[in-house]
């Protein structure tokens, strides 16, 4: 009895195992999963593209996501050709290598993106330090010499003014 | 330090210290603003640099070879397409035919340029008072179609030449946009 249990189990297991690995075949074959994952890829890559450009803008150097996207789009096209030579698993291999690639170049880009936005703009605060110092240096200086004008306005006034005991003895 | 407060004297303190503030912003908001202009270029030269003639006489089936670029200044990295396109001339009253060849994809960083050279053989025969153009054979890949193309009386040959045109990616649209930038080849003189 036991022996009949042990065999039914392992034929199906067996059996199982066939009908997975006979679906996988059939949809590594499927033009269908081929078109799609094709259409995945390219998603991506316009994605990663999308992403870079933003930490790029942000201001950060992205020359080695560029030459990964290079690499993607290379999968992207070997990809093309393969699914319109009738490759299909061949094209999908391709199309899911552009998609992981593209899923790290994503995630780098928008890591430096956030550094990139993080980091304080020394360039704009120096300028703004640096606008600071000069216009109140030239307030005080303008300031300074306004006062004195009416300064010597004022005591130039008093000078002329008639004074009180000139007045009376006038 | 203020030893005569009139009213007179805090306007033009006031006055004074309004207009150096206002000053110094102008000037910040135009050191700011980026200077430098946002642009494409797209070339096609001869191979190693060379200039071009303006006139190129070509022959059936003869391999020939130019160089097209194209330099990004757009302050950030572009994905760009380049169309190429065979036409017939825009010269004096020959209407144009166009065929539109191989596209090239690639990514640019600021100040980065792009550039290629281009084989190309041109599969054609003569009849009676046209030529006909069977295909190309661009970068060993080959082109069928069929063109004729009518001579032109008036500058006496039968001209025809590439055209390169440049799209960019728009993020926004997630779609190409025309740049409105191209750049073609030499007249090619199918005469010969």
């Amino acid at each position: 009895m036991r022996k009949i249990c042990f065999v039914l189990f392992i034929v199906t297991v067996a059996l199982g195992f066939a009908t997975v690995m006979q679906r996988s075949m059939a949809n590594q074959d499927d033009p269908s999963s081929a078109r799609d994952n094709l259409l995945q890829a390219n998603n991506s890559m316009i994605q990663a593209f999308v992403e870079t450009q933003k930490a790029n803008s942000a201001g950060a150097d992205v020359s080695i996501l560029k030459e990964n996207l290079t690499i993607v789009q290379d999968f992207l096209e070997n990809a093309r050709i393969a699914y319109d030579e009738g490759e299909f698993s061949t094209s999908i291999e391709s199309s899911q290598q552009a998609v992981s690639l593209s899923n790290e170049i994503i995630a780098e880009a928008i890591k430096l993106t956030i550094k990139e936005n993080e980091r304080p703009n020394v360039a704009r605060y120096t300028t703004i330090a640096y606008f600071a110092v000069v216009d109140f240096s030239i307030c005080v200086v303008g300031l300074y010499a306004i006062n004195k004008i009416y300064k010597r306005r004022h005591d130039e006034f008093l000078k002329k003014r008639p004074k009180v005991g000139d007045v009376l003895s006038g | 330090m203020f030893l005569v407060a009139d009213q007179e004297m805090l306007l033009a303190q006031t006055i004074f210290v309004c207009s150096i503030i206002l000053i110094s912003s102008f000037v910040y908001i135009f050191m700011s603003t980026p200077q430098k202009q946002s642009f494409f270029q797209v070339w096609v030269i001869g191979p190693n640099g060379a200039i071009l003639e303006p006139v190129l006489a070509i022959s059936s089936n003869q391999s020939y070879l130019i160089s097209v670029g194209v330099q990004n200044t757009m302050r950030h990295i572009e994905y760009c397409r380049l169309t190429t396109k065979f036409q017939s001339a825009p010269l004096s009253n020959v209407s144009t035919t166009s065929v539109e060849l191989e596209d090239f994809r690639f990514f640019l960083l600021d100040n980065e340029t792009w550039a290629r050279n281009i084989s190309f053989e041109i599969d054609s025969t003569a009849e009676d008072a046209m030529i006909r153009i069977h295909g190309i054979k661009l970068d060993g890949s080959y082109f069928m179609f069929n063109l004729t193309s009518a001579f032109d009386s008036d500058l006496n040959g039968f001209f025809w030449q590439f055209r390169f045109d440049l799209w960019a990616f728009n993020t926004s649209s997630f779609d190409f946009y025309s740049t409105n930038i191209w750049a073609s080849s030499p007249f090619l003189n199918m005469t010969q």
